[in-house]
């Protein structure tokens, strides 16, 4: 199958103030083809949103790509100039920021928070643009696009707002939309929705979709693969249910036993009780250690897991983890 | 538990209402109630979870809960009394036995402030100031009791991380020894491992303080895990309160219609516009009035208060008898008490007549009008002028902060404001005169007239150079350093690094996204700047031989031409008063919400 985005031995840290650089993210590779939804699984501090800024390359001012291949439709995204890069974001590559009460223009209607961005990379007439716009809208708005489209931010309720992103992500066509945490700020109703919406996109459109997230319930029946973050390091990909019912990495079984169990699985004298935690804290940007990263909270380590960093093993059925457990 | 039996409610809410008004013009607004006759209780010693959807009045119901908020009608009882009808003093005791733990605790808590800092505030706002060491230790034992070292302390809340900020949040309520905890979507910002650590942390808590939680969430699971009963809500009240199995199982996420948003619903703006700008132009214009009444009192009465009046000095004079001079003076009611002229003056400025100069021996109102329109120019142009540059050099200073441009921009702003305006006048007039490459007063040349158009537009552009050049060359370092304090602010907002990512241009992203949202504080400095420079004018003009307004105002000063004088004033007052009036529109124009605020009661 063709890839639309590979990402090969890609590497991103920051400057400190102190000039330092701290590596936000190492040695990450995938690659996702046409209308597949890949979810990155993370915690804070985990570098998920650094690889989502990465790839549209909106790093900030102290951000910087220390090494890798970002390849999008036979493009290396780390080699091209400020206007080639303008010309691909929003057109190729459409992001959908989390927090939308802050990532829409406080002043301006949404017909021309949307309108600009046809304005930006479609010639088209005035006249027909207000058209484009209108049923862009009317995809994410069925019955009140043109209400929405009259309508300020602070008119909007979470979800509309959302929704607004979204059309304004799949204004031109994209075929990748990385969306960073689409539904953190929602609740779990209009969190579903948000999801099946952007399924229905994907059919409709065959957009590939990066979801990052860091709620592994929210993957479950979304997702077509999965890849686990851990400080910066892929540590597992996979296939989505596979990956969640019987993980391979020791990180990504503690992540999923801190969950408490659905309703319906439990019985009334595991409630109240105390939940599987990874003991210890994740660590910071800046660690001194060779070893795997995730060695000091392990339950499974041993000897070779503090000298180096474990490469990926591919394990087959399309999975790979990162742990000498698997071989490496 | 105070011996008390767990079954017996801490606290019991009954048909509580909470409502706002929306905003809605002249009082219009619609009532819209978040709390719909909620009602609930909470066993002692036990968890309640209280789920539903965005909208449906948790926070509003746990505001209430808190005593932070007063409910429109309801009951709430806690440990035996009313708490919704107590008054403000009762309240103060009652509060810290409710603690209130937020979602985000990076906004409830004050980045600078050291772990001891935050811990033992509560107990200095309570006044339960004890020994200086004992709360030390109460602190300390508070910071262990949640899972932080004591070492953690004396650091800064900003150097800790987020699920050892909602720690260090749990931490501080417990310091006043609450009895009812609510937990307001306490765990939804934290990652899945720290939420697990913090619903341990709860458990833990409760087991050993016997604790009483309302736990808010969104997250039917994390609820049912935590609780002993849950409570669904839905538009304002509570549908269902039992033990979990028996209320979430028919809950699904994604299995609800959707419900109309509280508080949220979107009017017709187009049919009502009209009428909210008429409203606005209208207080807008009340303010204006009720000012110019201000300013001419207080004008009539500081004149009358300094010495002196126009005709003693002409009772020096000889050749004017006495008799002439009494005559005078009952002709134009100088004699006659404050009120009285004042009210007199009223009258015929109402009338279209601004009184009667005494030097000039001719009608005040054209005098001043002709001299009015040549300062209204000059400051108009000024003002024009200063902008169109401040704009630009502004956007370039801010989107280079402390590069080239910026450091260049800021050091010549910074030695412009630091010359007098006089100084500045007179250097150029001096440059003028030693050059002769412009004339040094007048606004036009003597055979105006006779020139033709273009040439006239030449002499009047020379005549215009260094009086507008003064002007602007005073007020520019102002306003540039004003437009790149707006810029510098929005430029790292998150709404332009998401244009940034549809692929908007730069020169778009400054000018179309950036430009808009800092245009607020401007717009009020326009309005501002016309007034500055009208009156900064006034000193200008006197020096470069401006006819306007300014020397005018200072010969009539001194010869005491009082009804000159007012009639100065009030125009002056008059283009301030409409200077800040067309900011008010155009910020009316500019900002939506401001058009919500404008007419929200």
């Amino acid at each position: 199958m063709a890839r639309i985005l590979e990402v090969r031995n890609l590497s991103v840290g920051y400057l400190s103030q102190t000039d330092e650089m701290c590596p936000a993210i190492v040695n990450v590779g995938f690659d996702i083809g046409p209308g597949e939804i890949l979810g990155v699984l993370g915690e804070s501090g985990s570098g998920k949103s650094t690889l989502a800024a990465s790839i549209l390359r909106l790093l900030p001012a102290n951000g910087r790509v220390q090494q890798g291949i970002i390849r999008f439709e036979g493009r290396d995204v780390v080699q091209l100039d400020r206007r080639e890069l303008e010309n691909i974001r929003g057109r190729r590559i459409a992001m959908i920021d989390q927090e939308p009460s802050i990532v829409l223009h406080p002043t301006m209607q949404i017909r021309d928070q949307v309108g600009e961005i046809l304005r930006r990379h479609e010639r088209l007439p005035r006249r027909f643009r207000r058209e484009r716009t209108g049923q862009i809208l009317a995809e994410l708005f069925p019955t009140e696009s043109e209400r929405i489209a009259d309508s300020y931010p602070h008119e909007l309720s979470g979800g509309q707002r959302q929704r607004v992103l979204i059309a304004q992500a799949i204004a031109c066509r994209p075929s990748l939309i990385v969306a960073d945490e689409p539904t953190a700020s929602l609740d779990a109703t209009t969190e579903r929705e948000i999801l099946a919406v952007l399924l229905s996109l994907r059919q409709k459109f065959g957009l590939a979709i990066i979801l990052i997230t860091h709620s592994p319930l929210l993957l479950a029946g979304v997702a077509d693969r999965v890849l686990v973050l851990y400080a910066g390091r892929v540590v597992e990909i996979g296939p989505t249910t596979p990956v969640l019912a019987s993980p391979l990495h020791p990180y990504t079984g503690a992540l999923l036993q801190c969950l408490p169990q659905p309703l319906g699985r439990t019985d009334r004298g595991k409630r109240k009780t105390k939940l599987p935690v990874i003991t210890g804290d994740s660590p910071g940007l800046i660690s001194l250690s060779h070893g795997c990263r995730f060695e000091p909270r392990c339950p499974d380590r041993f000897e070779t897991c503090r000298q180096r960093e474990p490469p990926a093993v591919s394990v087959g059925n399309g999975r790979t983890v990162s742990c000498f457990c698997f071989g490496g | 538990m105070d011996g008390r039996t767990p079954t017996q409610p801490l606290i019991k809410v009954e048909n509580l209402v909470r409502c706002y008004r929306s905003a809605g013009g002249l009082g219009s607004g619609a009532l819209v109630s978040a709390l719909n006759g909620a009602s609930l209780s909470i066993d002692s010693g036990t968890t309640l979870a209280l789920v539903g959807d965005s909208g449906s009045g948790k926070s509003t119901l746990a505001l209430c809960l808190a005593c932070l908020e007063r409910p429109t009608s309801g009951r709430i009882w806690f440990e035996g009394r009313n708490v919704a009808a107590l008054d403000e003093k009762e309240l103060r005791i009652v509060r810290p036995q409710i603690q209130l733990i937020f979602q985000d605790p990076a906004r409830s808590i004050n980045p600078r402030f050291t772990a001891l800092e935050i811990l033992t505030e509560p107990l200095i706002v309570q006044r339960k100031w004890g020994q200086h060491h004992e709360v030390r230790e109460r602190a300390v034992q508070s910071l262990e009791r949640v899972g932080l070292h004591r070492e953690m302390s004396t650091r800064r809340a900003r150097e800790f991380s987020g699920g050892q900020r909602q720690r260090l949040a749990i931490a501080r309520a417990l310091m006043l020894e609450p009895r009812l905890l609510i937990l307001d979507e306490a765990l939804s910002a934290l990652d899945c491992s720290v939420q697990a650590q913090i619903a341990n942390l709860l458990l833990d808590l409760q087991s050993s303080l016997g604790l009483t939680y309302l736990f808010i969430t969104h997250d039917p699971v994390m609820a049912a895990h935590l609780s002993d009963e849950v409570a669904l809500m839905d538009r304002g009240r509570i549908v269902a309160q039992d033990v979990p199995e028996k209320v979430l199982c028919g809950v699904r996420p994604g299995n609800q219609t959707e419900l109309p948003q509280a508080g949220n619903e979107i009017k017709d703006r187009p049919s009502r516009s009209f009428t909210f700008a008429m409203h606005f132009l209208f207080r807008r214009l009340a303010h204006a009035v009720v000012l110019l009444c201000g300013v001419s009192i207080l004008s009539f009465l500081f004149t009358s208060l300094a010495p002196g009046s126009y005709f003693d000095e002409m009772r020096l004079n000889p050749q004017v008898s006495l008799e002439t001079v009494a005559a005078m003076r009952a002709q134009y009611q100088i004699d006659q008490p404050l009120p009285v002229r004042y009210a007199r003056w009223v009258r015929s400025v109402l009338h279209g007549n601004l009184g009667y100069s005494f030097s000039y021996n001719s009608p005040v109102g054209p005098l001043v009008w002709v001299r009015a329109r040549n300062t209204l120019f000059l400051t108009l142009t000024a003002t024009l002028f200063a902008w169109a540059l401040a704009l630009p050099l502004g956007v370039w200073s801010a989107q280079h902060v402390r590069r080239l441009p910026d450091v260049l921009i800021s050091s010549t702003t910074a030695g412009l404001l630091v010359i007098p305006d006089l100084a500045l006048a007179l250097g150029l007039l001096l440059f003028a005169v030693r050059s002769g490459w412009f004339p040094t007063g007048g606004l036009v040349s003597i055979g105006f007239e006779g020139l033709s158009p273009t040439n006239r537009l030449h002499d009047l552009t020379r005549h215009m150079f260094l009086p507008v050049l003064v002007l602007v060359l005073s007020f520019l370092p102002l306003l540039v350093r004003h437009v790149r304090a707006a810029m510098v602010g929005v430029l790292g907002a998150p709404f332009l690094r998401a244009a940034r990512g549809h692929g908007i241009s730069r020169r778009r992203l400054l000018y179309r996204y950036a430009l808009p949202a800092a245009a607020n504080p401007l717009i009020s400095l326009f309005g501002f700047s016309i007034g500055v420079l009208l009156s900064g004018s006034l000193l200008v003009e006197v020096v470069m031989s401006w006819p306007g307004l300014g020397p005018l105002l200072i010969e009539a000063i001194l010869s005491r031409d009082l009804y000159v004088v007012f009639g100065g004033i009030l125009l002056s007052a008059l283009f301030l008063v409409a200077g800040n009036c067309i900011a008010d529109l155009f910020l009316y124009r500019a900002d939506p919400r401001i058009r919500r605020e404008a007419v929200a009661p």
